[in-house]
């Protein structure tokens, strides 16, 4: 009695500390971001709104956890019968490509679904942010016109493309734009980018996207680069169905295999069906000479020394790296859907390999 | 340009192939295959040299499309296509990659 009276003591030691290591990481997450960001308010005067995120990124958990929810928000502002939606930008800190990518997309998308919607905006009060929304036309797109005119390098670096289906000059000619690139690096990017966005469009029509808002679906896409000093940041972004919905509907009979082959069971999760799709290289789907997207999309980390591929796709995550750098794929499960697939390249700038 | 035995992809059609099929979008392998190539390769047997230099990239779905739907779709044999088709470029695994799809192609 004594042994098990320990033993149990023990337990809920045990289970009390894990108690306290989740609320400590909640209250870490909650000191980083206020409760209310991410949040829709609603103002007496027909006006609904969004506090969007201090950092706009999802390359953490919590970080993925805010923008989801703050998007989840923007649409329901968008739906919630206000005159006019306000899109605060006033806590904002900092932006990331892939984060950034994604709101203006989620925000080109229900400002051309709901015209009706009167649109404004809070700028940020953070110098090299409020460059960049304007540099972006996020402002612009907003209704608000701003004074500021974009000079620091981390605001005018940004550039934007987006497009409706392949549209092979409009992504040429921003890989072209950056320069710094190897042609050998900037070929590959190009075929990347290409079979990227030719996966969008010929995967838009599989279904609906989840987000209630009864649209049809479109094959848009959108594209950001943003060079920094030692590195360039490529991002393409689709608000389609995403990968862990689409991969059982174009290879409806070897997915789950696959996932057995690879994991030991057939659970599903996000990130698993995106290690899955990426993986499918050159597999049989119904047509023999289709399906091969895939491999150019990770063919380009395979030729250029430290590169690296972050994938986000609905709840799920895959960070893949060149062999040279880190020779692992990693993949994470977040608990809100971004509805939509994000894929950022990254490529170190070398003087012995990228300049020109 | 008809009559010319050299198509140069960037010049006579763009320096930005991208995409399977003409709905796709402008410049895809299906509208690169029934514009480009199929007119000159049926105006006479002779052999066709493929510039593919000068265009900044050609992903598999549009090479795919391109040249192994010539087999898939056209009727032209993999062998006799192989031999008719001089592709050039300074990059050799691009090539392969080509003559793999014509292979390939059923």
């Amino acid at each position: 009695m004594g042994r098990k009276g320990n033993l149990r003591r023990w337990k809920a030691k045990r289970i009390g500390a894990k108690r306290l290591r989740k609320s400590l990481k909640r209250l870490r997450v909650s000191r980083r971001t206020p409760e209310t960001l991410g949040r829709v308010f609603v103002s007496t005067d027909g006006v609904s709104g969004i506090y969007m995120p201090e950092l706009i990124s999802l390359s953490d958990q919590a970080l993925h956890e805010t923008l989801a929810w703050a998007m989840a928000s923007l649409r329901s502002a968008f739906t919630s019968g206000a005159r006019e939606v306000r899109v605060d930008f006033g806590y904002t800190t900092g932006l990331h490509a892939e984060g950034m990518l994604l709101v203006y997309a989620e925000l080109t998308r229900l400002i051309d679904a709901f015209p009706e919607i009167q649109v404004s905006c809070v700028p940020s009060r953070v110098a090299k942010v409020d460059q960049a929304l304007q540099h972006l036309g996020v402002y612009g797109m907003l209704g608000h016109k701003s004074p500021v005119a974009p000079e620091l390098p981390d605001a005018v670096n940004w550039r934007v493309a987006q497009g409706a289906n392949v549209d092979g000059p409009k992504m040429g000619e921003l890989i072209e734009e950056i320069g710094r690139l190897s042609s050998e690096t900037a070929s590959r990017l190009f075929r990347s980018v290409t079979e990227a966005v030719t996966n969008v469009t010929h995967h838009s029509d599989l279904a609906k996207r989840l987000d209630g808002l009864e649209l049809e679906p479109t094959k848009e896409w959108w594209m950001f680069c943003r060079p920094e000093k030692h590195s360039l940041y490529v991002a393409v972004c689709d608000l389609g169905i995403g990968i862990p919905r689409s991969l059982p509907r174009t290879h409806p009979e070897i997915w789950a295999d696959v996932l057995y082959r690879m994991f030991g069971d057939r659970r599903m999760t996000d990130g698993r069906m995106i290690k899955a799709a990426l993986r499918m290289r050159r597999t049989r789907t119904e047509e023999e000479h289709r399906g091969m997207g895939f491999s150019d999309i990770t063919r380009v980390l395979e030729e250029v020394d430290g590169s690296r591929l972050r994938v986000y796709s609905n709840r799920g995550s895959l960070q893949y790296s060149n062999p040279s750098l880190m020779p692992a794929i990693h993949i994470h499960n977040f608990k809100y859907s971004i509805l939509g697939t994000i894929l950022v390249w990254s490529f170190p700038f070398r003087d012995d390999q990228h300049v020109r | 340009m008809s009559g010319e035995k050299v198509v140069d992809v960037a010049r006579d059609f763009s320096r930005f192939p991208a995409g399977r099929f003409k709905e796709d979008g402008p410049f895809s392998g299906q509208a690169f295959r029934d514009e480009v190539l199929l007119p000159r390769l049926r105006q006479n047997q002779e052999a066709l040299t493929i510039e593919l230099d000068g265009a900044l990239g050609y992903g598999s779905s549009f090479l795919e499309e391109a040249f192994g739907g010539l087999v898939r779709l056209c009727g032209f044999k993999a062998a006799d296509l192989l031999q008719r088709l001089n592709l050039r470029s300074v990059d050799d695994s691009l090539v392969r990659e080509i003559r793999s799809y014509i292979t390939r192609a059923v």
